[in-house]
């Protein structure tokens, strides 16, 4: 199963890319929005775990380019939050997230449970 | 539990990374005016210092973060002016996180920000529980 990790910030990248990769995933990056949305096309992958706040082209412009193109993949889209971000998280569930991991206290175990349940539905 | 001591390294490469651009920054807002390119830059980067200074449990200097993202927030969506005051305020509060992490750097452990905290909660209006 191929998750693609949408994060600017090279610790959360190296972080969880690792995490994901012992839990048996493959693992794609994308930087920011702009390459996040061309890596979805490219590699079609499995699920999308989308961090918010980012250069260029952030989280909920991803979620708003796919929501207005609905013939573009959409694979199920966890969004990471930190602490003070709910309404952020409210708003990316409302533009078609289906879930989100809080970063700030963090719990490997629960995401990856998160990601178990949304890959199999 | 996460073994994070094998991401402090990591975690210091890049938040001393984030807290030059905070510094930088910061200056180039107060020498050169308003600039949404630079308050854009000053907001990602507390946002990403904050995020991981709480993930690797660094809570305190978390927290300073967390409110220096919520008053850049503010001056980005022009709902809050960075007066000299708070620029020189802000500019102590990005000292005492410079000591923080040296301190994780040579301790592993980090300073009480608690105080930094407070003024911030006084000027954000926006508390967080400790």
């Amino acid at each position: 199963m191929k998750i693609l990790l949408v994060d600017d910030d090279l610790f959360f990248q190296k972080f969880y890319s690792t995490k994901l990769k012992e839990a048996g995933y493959e693992v794609e990056i994308a930087g920011d929005g702009d390459e996040a949305l061309t890596k979805l096309t490219q590699s079609q992958p499995n699920l999308m775990l989308l961090d918010m706040i980012m250069p260029k082209k952030d989280g909920f412009e991803v979620l708003e380019t796919l929501s207005k193109n609905p013939q573009l993949v959409r694979p199920p889209i966890i969004v990471f939050s930190t602490l003070g971000d709910n309404e952020d998280v409210q708003k990316a569930l409302t533009l078609g997230a289906v879930d989100y991991i809080n970063k700030s206290f963090h719990d490997v175990e629960n995401l990856k449970k998160k990601i178990s349940l949304h890959l199999s539905t | 539990m996460t073994d994070l001591s094998a991401y402090k390294e990591l975690y210091l490469q890049t938040a001393y990374t984030y807290l030059h651009a905070l510094q930088s920054n910061l200056r180039r807002y107060k020498e050169n005016g308003e600039n949404s390119t630079v308050i854009n830059e000053l907001h990602l980067s507390a946002h990403s210092l904050k995020s991981q200074s709480l993930v690797m449990g660094y809570m305190s200097t978390g927290y300073v973060c967390k409110e220096l993202e919520y008053i850049f927030r503010e001056i980005k969506d022009q709902k809050r002016s960075l007066t000299p005051q708070l620029s020189i305020t802000m500019i102590e509060c990005l000292k005492k996180l410079n000591d923080s992490l040296d301190s994780i750097k040579n301790s592993g452990k980090e300073i009480d920000l608690s105080s930094e905290k407070d003024v911030l909660e006084q000027i954000s209006g926006v508390r967080t529980n400790n």
